[in-house]
């Protein structure tokens, strides 16, 4: 059921966030560069990913490896946003 | 697995994913080592068995070592060469053949259609269109230094794997 959605999922985040146009103000670039996952999710994922390369996932554990994987898209394409607007600010570096 | 090797997967693979070649600075998501054939399938933790993945193809692909192709049906391996050709290049990467040569298979990337696994089939309904995050996130200089990860008018960009 979530196939459809989710596949399409990535497209919408591109086209809302359009992380190619640098249009971020500086207060937004440091706020968004800033966030990053706990050590303890980073373990989690760490372990998720293991199962996963095992292939002995529950479906529980699927749908949090997938709520990770959203997560970190969602925050990846902000910051490729935010560098690409503080490399417009900042033409020389 | 041997911490050594572990080092040497990524040095070799330059911190870009050996599957969709994104690179982990543009990539939250922490990289994984992959045994390519899977330990399931007795794979072993050497290192040409050993490729660099990101979080998404490492949970996407989990055990399985081939893929549908989107366009004609058929069962492509996930790397170009029964059991393994060490195709490498050498940054590290993967030869994919659609992406090398323009043969008409498609890149069985493990984000968009299920795969096949040796004893269970497909095991995974396709998820996150991943492609279509590396084109956009890799749009942001410099990483636009390798042809094959360039997001302009590539069969990926046209979402034909």
């Amino acid at each position: 059921m979530n196939a459809e959605a989710t596949t399409n999922e990535a497209e919408i985040l591109s086209r809302v966030i359009a992380p190619e146009e640098p249009t971020f103000p500086p207060e937004t670039i440091r706020i968004i560069l800033s966030p990053d996952f706990t050590k303890e999710d980073r373990e989690r994922m760490d372990l998720l990913a293991e199962k996963a390369r095992a292939g002995v996932l529950t479906e529980e554990e699927q749908s949090e490896i997938d709520c990770y994987e959203r997560v970190g898209h969602f925050l990846s394409l902000l910051r490729s946003k935010a560098r690409m607007s503080l490399k417009q600010r900042s033409p020389s570096t | 697995m041997e911490q050594s090797f572990v080092h040497q997967v990524w040095q070799r693979a330059a911190s870009i994913c050996e599957y969709c070649q994104m690179p982990q600075q543009y990539d939250l998501l922490t990289f994984q080592i992959d045994h390519i054939i899977a330990r399931k399938h007795h794979g072993t933790d050497e290192l040409h068995n050993l490729a660099l993945a990101s979080y998404s193809c490492n949970n996407h692909k989990g055990p399985n070592v081939a893929g549908i192709d989107p366009e004609t049906g058929e069962v492509v391996r996930l790397f170009d060469g029964p059991p393994l050709r060490h195709s490498r290049i050498p940054s590290g990467i993967f030869h994919f053949p659609s992406v090398h040569n323009s043969k008409t298979t498609c890149l069985p990337h493990p984000g968009l259609f299920p795969l096949l696994d040796h004893t269970q089939l497909p095991v995974s309904a396709p998820r996150v269109k991943r492609s279509q995050l590396v084109s956009s996130i890799t749009r942001e200089p410099p990483f636009l230094t390798r042809p094959w990860a360039k997001p302009s008018h590539s069969r990926r960009d046209q979402g034909l794997f």
